[in-house]
């Protein structure tokens, strides 16, 4: 019966070999506000160029820098947030420069049957509002940013209601615990019986840029470059845009 | 309620990541809990305090501990790499570790119960018919723990298939290789439409753990009406 149970485990052992061997594979991290669009773009680029095979970890970007710290055996990092590309570039874990790929909007959201804000000024009335933590979500620190252009960060602060990330922020304000909810532009699509009450105002707007960048640390450099190149192709506009992302002019 | 392919690789992932975790963890597991249930130990209260921690620390800084010390650049991890080859961050071995770690209290604290019910006379018994100690723990012990040893792989089989916290960090989020069910249910929540995914995960989740939990409770009940039988 013991000599049952290690070839048990042997078995599952076996079972969880990993195939990170295969020169074709290409391992990316992407933010988990990424998902989406990343998994098109992964799909769009095994079409384009049928030997690679992409395999996406998500998470938060925050969690996904400590790991490259770490030495994460990853080919391509999608960041949400450019603050953390520089940290990592910082410390000598890119190859090449981070290639920035767009942006992204501000909105101020609320459920669909109440009425649009006429100004930001506005939000001075509301009773509670949702925003990823501001102390260190990315999100929640664009803003603040925003708030305190406007001179309204002291008058909103003790009703903000921070929240774990983003799209927490979003349920809050679906179900009613806050009133409204300060969003990016491209979270607004996850969720029906929600819309945009206001956009934030292009004098006060953060600017909220995503990047691109291949990894020291990865085992397929010339697929890591492939791909960071087929990223930041202007072909791929529609895609970015399709899924709420503001691509640069 | 059909599953996709993905989801079925999520499920399967996850109950051979929860095997290997509760088969490679449970000799150390019996040993330890042998040791807490019938040895005084100066430092006794030191052991029971490490065994016990990762039920009460935040899983992410399990994890990140882990991380530290086996990721690629890690102390531990390093040496594992040069010497035996072996990969422990952002493989399947990672998330049966983390999985394995956070289930350990789970399994000794079980195990330790079964152990304590079993009249030390017993083995003595055995000693005075002339077994070895080891012949005395096989022969006695173990067959009169069985059960709650049992009850004790099953609940640190639920709780391994239930970890999140300390695998997403340790292991990260790859499909086919650590993307068990919680990380692949966490996926689905930051996609578009991926409520009713998420929603098929969370129903496998909740009938996994409610079959262990049931199984848990089947089983020490047993223990119960065979303790109050001697």
């Amino acid at each position: 019966m013991r000599r049952g149970i290690l070839a048990l485990l042997g078995l599952l052992a076996a079972g969880c070999v990993d195939d990170s061997q295969q020169q074709a594979r290409i391992t990316v991290l992407a933010a988990a506000s990424l998902t989406d669009a990343v998994e098109a773009l992964a799909d769009s680029f095994e079409i384009a160029y049928p030997g690679y095979r992409v395999a996406l970890s998500v998470a938060s970007t925050s969690l996904l820098a400590r790991q490259i710290e770490h030495g994460a055996p990853a080919d391509v990092f999608f960041s949400a947030n450019v603050a953390w590309m520089d940290h990592l570039e910082a410390r000598g874990r890119l190859v090449g420069p981070a290639r920035e790929l767009f942006g992204n909007h501000l909105v101020v959201v609320g459920r669909s049957d109440m009425s649009t804000l006429s100004s930001i000024h506005d939000l001075a009335g509301a009773q509670r509002i949702a925003v990823a933590d501001p102390e260190h979500v990315p999100a929640g620190v664009y803003a603040r940013e925003g708030l305190e252009c406007a001179n309204l960060w002291k008058a909103t602060e003790s009703r903000l209601v921070p929240t774990i990330d983003v799209r927490a922020a979003l349920l809050s304000a679906q179900t009613g615990a806050a009133d409204v909810a300060i969003v990016y532009a491209s979270d607004i699509r996850m969720v029906r019986a929600m819309r945009v009450l206001l956009f934030w105002p292009s004098d006060c707007a953060p600017n909220i840029r995503y990047a691109v960048a291949s990894l020291r640390g990865g085992s397929n450099p010339h697929g890591a470059e492939r791909l960071v190149a087929f990223a930041t192709d202007p072909a791929q506009r529609g895609l970015w845009e399709r899924y709420g992302f503001v691509p640069f002019p | 309620m059909m599953l996709s392919q993905e989801e079925w690789e999520a499920v399967m992932l996850s109950v051979r990541v929860a095997l290997l975790a509760v088969g490679v963890s449970l000799p150390i597991g019996i040993a330890v809990a042998y040791d807490l249930a019938r040895h005084r130990r100066p430092y006794k209260f030191v052991i029971e305090n490490l065994v016990q921690l990762p039920l009460v620390l935040p899983p992410v800084v399990t994890g990140l501990l882990l991380l530290i010390l086996l990721g690629p650049e890690g102390v531990v991890g390093g040496w594992l790499r040069d010497t035996l080859g072996l990969r422990i961050a952002f493989t399947a071995w990672g998330a049966a570790l983390a999985a394995g770690i956070l289930a350990f209290p789970l399994l000794v604290q079980t195990i330790r119960v079964a152990f304590e019910q079993i009249d030390p006379e017993w083995e003595e018994a055995a000693y005075v018919y002339g077994g070895s100690r080891w012949a005395a723990f096989r022969h006695v012990t173990l067959p009169l723990a069985a059960r709650g040893i049992a009850a004790g792989i099953v609940l640190a089989f639920a709780r391994a298939v239930g970890e999140f916290g300390a695998t997403i960090v340790l292991a990260g989020n790859l499909p086919g290789q650590t993307r068990t069910i919680p990380l692949a249910i966490f996926t689905r929540i930051n996609q578009i439409g991926g409520d009713a995914a998420a929603l098929r995960l969370v129903v496998v989740a909740v009938v996994l753990s409610m079959l262990s939990l049931a199984a848990h409770a089947w089983l020490t009940r047993r223990l119960h009406r065979n303790r109050f039988a001697r």
